[in-house]
């Protein structure tokens, strides 16, 4: 799928297969399906975080480009190439109710470029979860 | 069906078309197992991530066993105190009761080679059956019933950690969270050590319990929230398991060790016969620590939540059955991110290792 078929639409997370939370600015997902854990550390967790509030490719590399004075192509060519491998991995999903979604700004915690890379562990179908996956209950309580 | 079908509604309780995965027939087979041979059935009140729980053992081979790992958590005081839940096992063998021949139903299913899991009853039951044990969980209210096929055939691992494949289903019922890592404290605040298999945990929280600290655990912990905020540890089980090749390492431990049996690779440890004083039920978390194994020094350096997440759940892949939910996912995320993390190299020597690890806890503002 090339930029300008998936810069269009905006994408949310493929919840709940997907689970994924900001630790110390470095990005921490699981796929509980696939058995997959991956991390997105520097400028992808910023990347993550923008899609996850509602921006579109095209403007996340807008304003990366813009904050740290690159050129739009080469970001936008990082951009492309980590959607493809976060759509591939089904960590997002297209949001068809994206517009209606309150967008969040979002501050650019890195201070440098450089690519950014998406890390799978793909080794924890042991730690994740059966096949097919156990439905929950709620916790009790916190103890 | 989907897992919104599944979620476990209170009125289920009442409901007597419930199907409950044959945890009342369960319940009646250790009815009869206690009748059968009654000099040799156990019954203690024990406090189990903070609540009251009957624990209750027909066959002494078993109870031996059972109540070994579970030692630090029995209240001698209070043995007819009212409980919120209970714990009950039997052995087949001692007591001459079989248990039920159930249906191999269940409105979710998951099995391998010798062992299948099923969810009854709207989700509330879970019963895991293997060839040698039969166990069924209230997910609601936490109660166990667990049979044995031959108390006298238990491995060295089902020893220590009874009930060890089900224990993070149990947790969640009581509203804690089993996670993979040791536990050692001084004055009730303690230090989670966090690392997959063979990393250095048990090492770590030996060096501990030979060094003055208190043990809490070595490879599993039930992690909770309080309402007062922040994390506490509860203690599991009342054992450690090391390679045999490991024990001179702790000279003092010496007399303490039980070999590896037929299907076991380590040796077992009870640690509160050489330090009853130093097993402790809980301790509020105040450093995630994550051993290096390098022939080092100690010396405990701040490191990256990142890398302990990491460390507490990738390299952890070896000891979860059930899988992930997000809210436990969440709240590991939550631990390292709020908790002051620290990775350290296996020191050479073990008192350095405690002294160590004393010192970090006392160099934390409470």
């Amino acid at each position: 799928m090339s930029l300008s078929e998936m810069r269009d639409p905006l994408y949310r997370l493929n919840e709940p297969a997907v689970i994924a939370d900001v630790i110390d600015g470095e990005a921490v997902i699981m796929n509980l399906e696939r058995g997959s854990y991956y991390g997105l550390d520097q400028i992808g967790a910023d990347i993550w975080q923008m899609i996850l509030a509602g921006r579109t490719f095209d403007e996340i590399a807008t304003t990366i480009a813009q904050h740290f004075d690159i050129e739009h192509e080469r970001v936008a060519s990082d951009i492309n190439a980590l959607a493809a491998q976060m759509i591939e991995e089904k960590l997002i999903v297209p949001d068809p109710a994206g517009e209606e979604r309150v967008r969040e700004p979002h501050q650019i915690t890195v201070t440098v470029y450089a690519t950014p890379v998406l890390t799978v562990y793909s080794d924890m179908k042991d730690l994740l979860a059966l096949d097919p996956p156990m439905p929950g209950l709620e916790p009790a309580s916190n103890a | 069906m989907t897992i919104a079908d599944l979620a476990w509604k209170s009125q289920v309780v009442d409901r007597p078309d419930v199907r409950d995965g044959g945890f009342a027939e369960m319940r009646a087979a250790m009815a009869a197992a206690v009748a059968a041979r009654p000099e040799q059935v156990h019954a203690v009140s024990m406090t189990f991530a903070g609540r009251p729980v009957r624990l209750e053992v027909a066959g002494n081979t078993l109870a031996a066993n059972v109540m070994s790992a579970f030692a630090h958590l029995i209240d001698r005081d209070a043995p007819d105190r009212p409980a919120t839940s209970s714990i009950a096992f039997w052995d087949c063998t001692a007591s001459g009761v079989r248990w039920p021949n159930l249906a191999e139903d269940g409105e979710w299913v998951a099995q391998g080679e010798g062992w299948r899991i099923s969810l009854h009853g709207g989700g509330r039951y879970l019963r895991e059956a293997r060839t040698n044990s039969l166990i069924h969980l209230d997910r609601a209210s936490g109660a166990v019933i667990a049979a044995f096929r031959d108390a006298a055939q238990l491995t060295l691992a089902d020893r220590a950690r009874p009930l060890q494949r089900m224990m993070s289903q149990i947790c969640a019922a009581f509203g804690i969270q089993d996670i993979h890592a040791g536990l050692v404290s001084r004055g009730g605040r303690g230090v989670l050590i966090v690392g997959g298999s063979g990393r250095g945990k048990t090492t770590t929280t030996l060096d501990c319990l030979d060094g003055g600290l208190d043990f809490l655990g070595d490879d599993s912990v039930g992690l909770g929230e309080p309402e007062e905020g922040g994390f506490v540890g509860h203690s599991l089980y009342n054992s450690a398991r090391v390679h045999p090749g490991q024990l001179e390492r702790w000279p003092h431990l010496a007399d303490h060790w039980r070999p590896p049996g037929p299907g076991d690779d380590k040796a077992l440890l009870i640690p509160a016969r050489p330090f009853p004083e130093r097993v402790a039920r809980t301790a509020r978390i105040v450093a995630i620590l994550v051993p290096v194994i390098a022939a080092g020094r100690f010396d405990a350096v701040p490191t990256s939540p990142r890398a302990a997440f990491t460390a507490l759940v990738h390299d952890s892949k070896d000891n979860r059955r059930f899988g992930m939910s997000r809210c436990e996912f969440l709240r590991l995320t939550a631990l390292t991110r709020t908790i002051s993390c620290f990775r350290c190299e296996l020191d050479l020597d073990p008192a350095r290792v405690a002294a160590g690890i004393s010192h970090l806890i006392e160099s934390l503002s409470p």
